[in-house]
């Protein structure tokens, strides 16, 4: 039942996605580059980085360089017990070639790992150290446990892993559920923007992946249930990840490539151009490589420019072109752009490819696009400059200017004129009047060097104009400075091979001297008047006779308030010298002499302990002294009723 | 013209000779020191118009404590009025003087704190 549905989603998609072909390749500096990260991890610091770069340049086809210090740092470095450094050491000494590990020992180990409840890595490590050091195997033990393994371990790991171990052993070993699982894992794979397919954001887990599903595809025989399109995302996945630096990822890279340039199923076919993107009467070929992912050739093949649009307009310039290949490079193909007399623009170009003998294993075989773009050269003709008064009085001085000739006397003008300019620009390429993306004009006052850059316009009919009205102009462009002023025009553009600055003429220009503003403007990018940093000054304070006068005034009425007490007679005389009283006082005394230390020295906290003593004892000692004094007065109220 | 300020004075005199004849004693002792601490509140608020606001916390507790201890004095002046007996039948005299100290302490504590 699910065969069937994904039978028919495979055909439903095979027909929507078949215009999808890799973005790029990876060229001859990508792999020189790459083979420089595999050359530069030595010395190796340990095992794992070891297996990569020397793996890695082996697939580059590189030469490994001081096979018999790797060999050296590999024995020395690998742990006898450890299924997963056997692995490692194992692959490496059999890439070296000549290099020998004590397969007694190592066999021991990893026979001794095959048990009841062994995980999924171990297993993978067990069987691919086995099978490097030809030692060996059970595939129906091994199919056994791994399957027994994979029923709690559903991990796109553990899963890839599982078709390395069935890629790697016996062809009569049971295998087929482990093969048909391959469907599912690349469900799980998350698609980018419809054009990368990858694993978890993982370039080590996609990798492996790709690799595992091909080795055990070319070990069955039969195809994987990877669609052709999903061939192509994950190729464009594993090239965007081509700028890698570690030796492990760089293996990644190149390990998932090599696959998908050489295998049974399923070759993308890359196109990328090899030609500048300027097209010109110079340089009129587009050319074109023609290869797999690693910039292989592909055999012979036809190679056919379908149809070629221009980006502004939507006009197919030429369909069904096919190009020359090139006799030295069996990569290469070109096409003469310029015969399809195709005026100047972008293009997108779109290639289609078949081979001369039938193979299947090609794909991405159409829809690939290249860019290029058509220049030509431009001309300015029908300059016509004019000096017109604002108010029409006088017919206006035309003088023409022909390119590249300047004008032979200075033109004059002063603030009640319009200074205009008239000119076309011509594509030499078929005489027509075009546009430029910037046509400006540009006046210098020769004196002070600054620059006034106007836009030119052009009408309906690309005739470019350019007014400028002298007074109105004068405050906000010029500075009102008067003088003499060299007029350029400069016209530029992407698909002009001739941008030209012409000094069209000199102008003398005379502004009204009564808006003259300051004439150095301050020079923004130069260092500034250093700033002293002032420090806070201290506030100002009364002159010490006037403190001191205002603090005795202060304390004068201390004095007056004594007098008045005196005055008045109060009763001191009638002191209680009870023990309550002497303490009330002492106490409040003490608590003012605490406030005054409070102030000199002391802190709130301190002070607060202090004050809850002395208020206690003061409390207390007011209390009695208080209570007396009261029922004194009422004895005496008593006895006056009575 | 004449009349009005013989007027004015003739009622200041005897505000003042009667004053001093029904005041007692004690009320008239309390008087005086509110007297004095008027002047010295006067005094200090004519330094900071003179002279200026700085220290301003300075000015702002010698005069904030001025002003409370008016304040506080005339509460006990009130208290102690046997005049206005009947309003404060359950504070008597010494209790009143008993409050009137235990804030004058608590003011004293934040002015002595905030003077600086």
């Amino acid at each position: 039942m699910t065969r069937g549905t994904t039978l028919l989603v495979f055909f439903a998609l095979t027909v929507v996605g078949q215009a999808l072909t890799p973005t790029t390749v990876l060229t001859g500096v990508d792999q020189a580059r790459l083979k420089a990260v595999f050359e530069n991890a030595r010395p190796f610091t340990d095992l794992a980085s070891a297996h990569y770069s020397i793996l890695g340049l082996k697939l580059l086809g590189a030469q490994i360089p001081n096979t018999q210090d790797n060999c050296n740092y590999v024995k020395s470095a690998v742990d006898y017990q450890s299924p997963e450094s056997l692995y490692y050491a194992s692959s490496a000494t059999k890439a070296l070639g000549n290099c020998q590990l004590s397969s007694s020992s190592a066999q021991n180990t990893l026979q001794a790992a095959i048990k009841d409840g062994v995980d999924v890595p171990t297993l993978f490590f067990v069987v691919s150290a086995l099978i490097n050091l030809g030692l060996p195997v059970n595939s129906n033990e091994v199919v056994n446990a791994l399957t027994e393994a994979l029923k709690t371990d559903d991990s796109i790991l553990s899963g890839s892993m599982a078709l390395h171990i069935a890629a790697q052993l016996s062809k009569d070993a049971d295998v087929k559920v482990i093969f048909e699982s391959i469907e599912d894992l690349v469900a799980q794979a998350d698609e980018v923007g419809e054009k990368y397919l990858q694993f978890e954001g993982d370039l080590g887990l996609t990798s492996f992946f790709v690799v595992g599903a091909y080795r055990l595809a070319g070990h069955q025989n039969k195809a994987p249930l990877i669609m052709e399109d999903q061939s192509v995302k994950f190729a464009n996945y594993l090239l965007s990840r081509k700028h890698v630096q570690s030796p492990k990822n760089a293996y990644d890279v190149v390990a998932g490539l090599s696959t998908l340039a050489n295998n049974k199923y399923h070759i993308p076919v890359c196109i990328t151009r090899q030609s500048s993107m300027t097209v010109s009467s110079v340089q009129s070929k587009v050319q074109v490589r023609v290869s797999n992912v690693m910039s292989g050739a592909l055999g012979k093949l036809t190679v056919k420019a379908d149809s070629a649009e221009r980006k502004e307009d939507g006009a197919v310039v030429l369909s069904n072109s096919a190009l020359a290949a090139n006799p030295r490079d069996n990569t290469l193909y070109e096409l003469d752009f310029l015969k399809t007399k195709a005026g100047r623009g972008f293009y997108t170009i779109e290639f289609s490819v078949t081979a001369d003998k039938p193979d299947s294993r090609l794909i991405g075989l159409s829809g690939a696009q290249v860019e290029v773009k058509v220049v030509t050269t431009v001309s300015v003709e029908e300059v016509e400059l004019a000096l017109e008064d604002k108010d029409q009085s006088t017919p206006p001085r035309v003088t023409k200017v022909q390119y590249p000739q300047k004008t032979g006397s200075n033109l004059a003008g002063d603030h009640h004129q319009n200074l205009v300019m008239k000119f076309l620009l011509k594509d030499k390429a078929d005489n027509s009047a075009m546009e430029a993306h910037q046509a400006f004009v540009r006046l210098t006052n020769k004196r002070t060097k600054q620059e006034v850059i106007f836009v030119a316009e052009a009408d309906d009919d690309h005739l470019y104009k350019f007014e400028l009205d002298i007074g109105a102009s004068a405050k906000e462009h010029f500075n009102s400075l008067s003088g003499l002023y060299a007029m350029d025009l400069v016209v530029g553009d992407a698909l002009i091979q001739n941008p030209f600055a012409w000094n069209v003429a000199d102008l003398q220009l005379k502004f009204p001297e009564d808006s003259a503003t300051s004439e150095e403007k301050p020079n923004l990018y130069q260092p500034r008047e250093e700033i002293q940093h002032m420090f806070r000054e201290p506030e100002k304070r009364p002159p010490a006779t006037v403190s001191t006068t205002f603090t005795a005034l202060v304390l004068l009425p201390v004095l007056i308030l004594l007098g008045l007490w005196i005055k008045l007679g109060v009763n001191i005389a009638n002191f209680p010298l009870s023990l309550s009283a002497i303490s009330f006082h002492i106490g409040l005394g003490s608590i003012l002499v605490l406030y005054y230390l409070f102030f000199v020295q002391l802190n709130m906290f301190d002070t607060l302990k202090y004050l809850a003593i002395l208020g206690t004892l003061t409390f207390l000692a007011g209390n009695r002294l208080l209570g007396s004094i009261a029922n004194k007065r009422k004895q005496l109220l008593r006895s006056r009723l009575r | 013209m004449a009349t009005s300020q013989a007027n004015v004075f003739t009622v200041v005199s005897k505000f003042y000779d009667e004053y001093v004849t029904t005041t007692p004693q004690r009320l008239k002792i309390i008087d005086a020191y509110l007297a004095y601490i008027m002047l010295t509140g006067i005094f200090q608020f004519g330094y900071c118009l003179l002279v200026g606001t700085f220290p301003f916390n300075s000015f702002l507790s010698g005069f904030i404590s001025c002003v409370a201890s008016f304040v506080l004095a005339v509460c006990l002046r009130v208290q102690v009025n046997p005049q206005n007996r009947k309003d404060f039948l359950h504070i008597s005299p010494e209790r009143a003087f008993a409050d009137f100290v235990f804030a004058h302490i608590i003011l004293h504590l934040v002015v002595m704190n905030f003077i600086g």
